[in-house]
């Protein structure tokens, strides 16, 4: 081999090499946002920490964890949960200098009045949604972090209560400074996420109201009974509408326009959400020769061109599609009365009604303030079993960790209770904590090495602050960058905050090697503490949750018969789709086809729940005959009984259906109260197991 | 200019009354200009709120 052979086969191999990497490596354009973050965090975290020296605050580092709790990409959440952090730690401080006060020299019943305000503040979170409640939970556990320091020289829980509110505004402000000034006008989440909920819900409806392609047909066969891919484009679905109830909160925080228009986003995406219900399998579909279906399609083809820039002409043609339909409603009524048909048809239009309706309150700007006044109250569904479940969990939690110190006398007790106590608060909401705990835990665990190197190989090493910051990042950027990832956020937000803890900086530095080590063993105490909390006291139960939310879903729809206050139909529908949401989170670890069932019975019990709403509304304004009046006030005394016997319930509702339906002339009204007892036996009929007060989620398979 | 406040024996600096005092004027005037339509014209939103702060901010301390 020659010499010149060889430099042109050593070419090629570069080039290859580089081509591997090339493609092996993620693209700047994939990398850019998480690079750009991190930067930006770690600037925060050195203003952050320099002015904390500068001010020669207690406790520099609670400034940089202040920093890293509070970042994040979009601003919107970044000064939503910087207000409530800054909410929490003025309540926080100021109980725990109450608390101090009170109880200075009194230990056990310190830490009985602390471990009860752990417990409301735990309930208070789990009742509260988004950063609000991360603002209850940091309100309770900000009172062992101000008296940790205090516990010695109770006379000193007044500075430590301002110092930790000075870390905290100063961690905030900088983080705030630091994103809102760096951040680039990008299009809006909030628009992005409104039209592509509108247009995936509005092809998954139309596409699911219209007859089937031939070869492709499916009967109802009963709950569970759907193509998977239905199943699939559900819960996408679902998750969306939900997904955008937290987008418009942290648009709002960030936008006043938006904030002047979020009352009306919320009841858009709770209108979306409620048409979304109709996903089941007993939503009567049109036949394949229906007139009605060239309607449908036209209007799924509008939504799919509906835009944020000109709504207007989309939701025109929306309205005046509905108005068609409506049209046919009443020919449909007028001609041979086909009770299914018409109930077919009365379903489409209803579905369009409230398609247009949700897409008018998510995309058109400038609602007015008249049209606010009008709208009613969304309520918010509160989960008291769960948060009486988490409050008992937190404060055994505390009131155990305070007597194993006061037992033991351990001097790092305190650092024990400072860790233990906010991460049980932090996971008490989380939906699956067991698990959460173990990333938690693993993180923090993965911070006492990271630490130790640090402090005894960086630190010592450096002088002045660019060299500090400098060895900071180092140990930081793994966990600042994996801080978002689905699969190791957790653990990553372990880590950075627990790794900042345990680095005791000080300006000057000291090294205090046995300090340092029993820290990091309560550290390690309280991690596999953390774990045995989730797994061993008041664990979750998916099963009992999962009954409970069936039985609440089927009492509310039997509250319905019962004459009294008429709720309103959205307001009902958005409280009732908020626990369905639940429930699949419960039967998310169970089986998925048990799942699918009982989450087609909860949407079938919602169908239901609306069409008792709407009959009582007809019975309100039609003038009926009294014997079809009786039959179809009975029907609303069957749905008040219903979860004694569904089955009979579901036959007295059927005969009056085939009663009024058999009319020899019957008036427009009449046949709409027949076709929606009819839709309503049928209903009952197929989810009669999951409505009935027996119902046990495990039994439906 | 203020001299320094005391509240329930804690010495807070000038500085710190007239910050919380900038605050709520910020905010009003912020809440003004976007029902104007004005800040639809602002090209970096949190820059001009910042430094609309800081000269209502200076401008208390100029006047009292």
């Amino acid at each position: 081999m020659t010499a010149r052979s060889r430099s042109s086969d050593a070419f090629p191999a570069s080039a290859r090499l580089w081509q591997v990497a090339a493609t092996a490596l993620p693209s700047w354009r994939t990398l850019s946002p998480t690079v750009l973050y991190c930067a930006r965090t770690l600037l925060a975290v050195a203003i952050a920490l320099y002015v904390a020296f500068w001010l020669q605050l207690q406790s520099p580092s609670s400034a940089a964890i202040t920093v890293l709790i509070v970042a994040n990409p979009v601003n919107g959440a970044l000064l939503s949960k910087s207000i409530w952090r800054l909410f929490g730690t003025i309540v926080g401080a100021a109980t725990a200098v109450l608390l101090m006060a009170a109880f200075g020299q009194t230990p056990l019943l310190f830490f009985i009045s602390f471990s009860l305000l752990i417990g409301a503040a735990c309930i208070v979170s789990t009742l509260l949604r988004y950063f609000q409640a991360y603002g209850a939970v940091l309100a309770g556990y900000t009172i062992i972090i101000v008296c940790a320091p205090a516990f010695a020289d109770p006379e000193n829980v007044f500075p430590s209560a301002v110092s930790r509110l000075a870390a905290v505004s100063v961690g905030i402000a900088s983080a705030t400074l630091v994103f809102l000034l760096t951040s680039i006008r990008s299009p809006s989440r909030l628009s992005d996420a409104t039209l592509s909920l509108v247009r995936s819900a509005g092809a998954a409806l139309g596409g699911y109201v219209l007859p089937p392609a031939t070869g492709s047909a499916w009967r109802q066969t009963g709950p569970g009974s759907l193509p998977p891919d239905i199943y699939d484009a559900r819960g996408q679905l679902l998750s969306q509408a939900n997904a955008l109830g937290e987008i418009i909160e942290y648009a709002a925080a960030d936008s006043y326009a938006v904030a002047e228009r979020a009352d009306a986003l919320r009841h858009g995406a709770a209108g979306m959400m409620g048409a979304l219900s109709s996903l089941h399998p007993f939503y009567p579909r049109l036949g394949p020769d229906d007139r009605v279906a060239g309607e449908i399609q036209n209007a799924i083809q509008a939504l799919q061109e509906i835009s944020a820039a000109d709504p207007g002409p989309v939701l025109e043609r929306l309205a005046e599609i509905r108005d068609h339909l409506r049209d046919r409603l009443d020919e449909t009524q007028l001609a041979l009365p086909d009770l299914t048909r018409l109930a077919a048809i009365r379903r489409v239009h209803d579905l369009l009604s409230r398609l247009h309706q949700a897409a008018a309150c998510l995309i058109v700007p400038g609602r007015s303030r008249r049209a606010r006044r009008t709208r009613p109250r969304l309520r918010q569904f509160l989960d008291w079993p769960t948060a009486l479940r988490n409050g008992a969990r937190g404060a055994i939690v505390t009131m155990l960790a305070c007597l194993f110190w006061y037992v033991t006398q351990w001097p790092s007790g305190p650092t024990l209770l400072a860790y233990l106590v906010p991460a049980a608060c932090l996971l008490a909401s989380n939906p699956s904590a067991s698990q959460a705990s173990v990333a938690f835990a693993t993180g923090t665990l993965l911070a006492v090495p990271s630490s130790y190197l640090c402090e005894t190989l960086l630190l010592p090493q450096i002088s002045g602050f660019p060299l500090l910051i400098g060895a900071f990042a180092i140990c930081l950027l793994p966990g600042i960058w994996l801080q978002f990832s689905p699969r190791h956020g957790l653990r990553a937000f372990g880590y950075v905050v627990f790794f900042s803890a345990m680095i005791t900086i000080r300006n000057p530095v000291s090294f205090d090697d046995p300090a340092l080590i029993n820290g990091w063993l309560a550290y390690l105490v309280g991690a596999a503490s953390l774990v045995a909390v989730f797994h061993a006291l008041l664990p979750a139960d998916p099963a009992r949750d999962s009954n409970r939310l069936s039985h609440a879903l089927a009492r509310a729809v039997q509250r319905l018969g019962h004459a009294g206050h008429l709720p309103d139909v959205t307001v009902w529908e958005y409280l009732r789709m908020q626990q369905v949401l639940r429930l699949i989170q419960r039967m998310q670890p169970m089986d998925a086809s048990l799942g699918q069932r009982v989450i087609d019975c909860a949407l079938m019990s919602i169908e239901l729940g609306r069409d008792v709403l709407r009959l009582r509304v007809l019975l309100a304004g039609a003038v009926l005959e009294p014997p079809e009046r009786d039959a179809a006030r009975d029907c609303l005394r069957a749905i008040s009984r219903l979860r004694r016997d569904p089955a009979a319930a579901g036959a007295r509702i059927a005969a009056a259906a085939t009663l009024l339906g058999a009319h020899p002339v019957p008036p427009p009204v009449l046949l709409h109260i027949a076709a929606l007892l009819q839709e309503m036996a049928v209903l009952i009929n197929e989810s009669a197991g999951f409505l009935g007060k027996d119902f046990e989620v495990l039994d439906a398979g | 200019m203020l001299a320094e406040a005391h509240f329930a024996g804690v010495l807070f600096a000038p500085i710190v009354l007239y910050g919380i005092a900038a605050l709520p004027i910020t905010l009003v005037l912020c809440a003004l200009l976007w029902r104007s339509g004005f800040m639809r014209l602002v090209w970096h939103l949190p820059l001009f709120e910042l430094s609309l702060y800081l000269c209502i901010l200076s401008l208390l301390v100029l006047l009292f």
